[in-house]
C-alpha cells in the first residue's frame, strides 16, 4: 500500500469515527430533550395531582366534622 | 532527542493517557496510532514551522528576480558594493587592463547592469534552499505543499474533537439518568400522598385528623419544594446540553443533576418515615 492509499485510509477511519461520532451525539441531545419535557410534565402532573387529592381529603374531611363525632 | 520528534511523541502519550482514562476511545485510539505510524510523522514539527513560516520567506525559482523583495535603493547599493569589491580584487583595472572609473562615474552608465548581476546572484543563491536574511543550509530539502502538512495538522485536531464529544454524550447520560430517577421519585411521592392522606381519613374524625392531615402536608411540601428546584435546574439546563463546546461544564450540570435526584430520593425516603410514624402516633391517640 503506498502513501497515499494509506492516509487516505486514515482519513477514512478518522472520517467514520467523527462522523459517527457527532451523529450520535445529535441523537445524544434529541433523546436529552425528550427525558427533560418528560421531567417538566411529571412535575406539572404531581402538582396537579397533589392539588386535586387535598381538594378531595379537605371535602371529605369537611363531610366528617358536619357529621359530628361518631 | 530529535525534536522534530517531541509533537508525535506528545500526542501518543497524550492518546495513550486518554484511553487510561476513559476520554479516548479505542477506535480514536486506533486512528491516532495510524496517524502517528504514518511514513513521515518525524516531519510533523517542519512541516507546522513552514505552514507557520511568513510568505515573504519563500525561495525564488532561479532567474527570477525580486522574489524576496528587496527595496530598489539596496539592489543598487550593493551593485555598488560589489563593484568596489571587483576595483579591490583587479587594483582596480578592468578585464582588459585599462583603469576602471569609480562606482560614482561609472553608475550611470553601467550600474543598471550591476543591479541585474547583483538581482541575478541573489536569486541564483534563494533557489538552492538558502535564506538571505538567515543561516545557511544548502541541503535544505524543499518544503512540502501546504496541502499536505494541513492534512497532518488536521487529523489530530480531529481525533481530539472525538474525545470531546464522547465526554458530552457521557454527561448528557448521566443528566438523562438523574432526571428518570427524579420522575420516578415523583410518582412515588403522588402514591405516598395519596395513600397515607386515605390513611388519615380513616381516623376519627376531628382536630386530630384535621391536624394530622395539615402537618403532614407541610412534611411534604418540603419534598416538593425539592422536586420544584430540582425541575427549574432542568429546564436552565437544556440549553447548555444541546450545545457542542467544552465537556466540562455539561459534567458539572450531570453531578448537579445526580445530586438533585439523590437529595430527592433521601427526602422521600424520610417523609415516608415521617408517614409511618404519623400514622402510628395518631393510631395511638385517645
Amino acid at each position: 500500500m503506498n502513501l497515499g492509499a494509506l492516509v487516505s485510509e486514515v482519513l477514512s477511519v478518522v472520517a467514520g469515527a467523527v462522523s459517527g461520532e457527532i451523529k450520535s451525539e445529535g441523537e445524544a441531545i434529541a433523546r436529552l430533550q425528550v427525558i427533560i419535557k418528560q421531567r417538566l410534565a411529571a412535575q406539572q402532573t404531581m402538582l396537579a395531582a397533589l392539588q386535586a387529592d387535598d381538594a378531595e381529603v379537605d371535602r371529605r374531611l369537611a363531610l366528617g366534622a358536619g357529621e359530628g363525632p361518631k | 532527542m530529535n525534536p522534530a520528534l517531541l509533537l508525535p511523541v506528545i500526542f501518543g502519550v497524550a492518546l495513550l493517557v486518554g484511553a487510561f482514562t476513559g476520554h479516548v476511545t479505542p477506535e480514536q485510539l486506533a486512528a491516532g496510532a495510524a496517524l502517528l505510524l504514518v511514513p513521515g510523522a518525524d516531519r510533523f514539527a517542519p512541516l507546522l514551522r513552514q505552514l507557520l513560516r511568513p510568505a515573504g520567506g519563500a525561495p525564488a525559482a532561479p532567474g527570477q528576480p525580486g522574489l524576496l523583495a528587496l527595496p530598489t535603493e539596496e539592489v543598487h547599493r550593493l551593485a555598488g558594493v560589489a563593484y568596489e569589491s571587483y576595483a579591490a580584487a583587479t587594483g582596480g583595472k578592468t578585464f582588459d587592463g585599462r583603469p576602471m572609473p569609480t562606482w560614482e562615474e561609472a553608475r550611470e552608465r553601467i550600474g543598471h547592469a550591476w543591479a541585474a548581476a547583483v538581482t541575478g546572484v541573489i536569486a541564483d543563491h534563494a533557489s538552492r534552499g538558502a535564506l538571505l536574511c538567515g543561516s545557511h543550509h544548502p541541503d535544505r530539502l524543499a518544503p512540502p505543499r501546504p496541502p499536505g502538512g494541513l492534512l497532518l495538522l488536521l487529523l489530530p485536531l480531529l481525533a481530539l474533537g472525538c474525545a470531546n464529544i464522547e465526554r458530552r454524550n457521557a454527561a448528557r447520560e448521566v443528566f438523562m439518568q438523574a432526571q428518570e430517577q427524579q420522575t420516578a421519585a415523583l410518582r412515588e411521592l403522588q402514591t405516598l400522598s395519596a395513600a397515607h392522606q386515605a390513611a388519615l381519613l380513616r381516623l376519627p374524625a376531628g382536630p386530630v385528623a384535621v391536624k394530622a392531615v395539615v402537618d403532614f402536608r407541610a412534611r411534604r411540601q418540603q419534598t416538593v419544594d425539592l422536586s420544584s428546584k430540582a425541575a427549574d435546574a432542568a429546564r436552565a439546563a437544556q440549553v447548555e446540553l444541546g450545545l457542542r463546546g467544552p465537556p466540562e461544564g455539561l459534567e458539572a450540570l450531570a453531578r448537579a443533576a445526580g445530586a438533585a435526584a439523590g437529595a430527592l430520593a433521601d427526602d422521600l425516603a424520610a417523609l415516608k418515615r415521617y408517614a409511618a410514624q404519623q400514622l402510628e402516633t395518631a393510631g395511638g391517640a385517645p
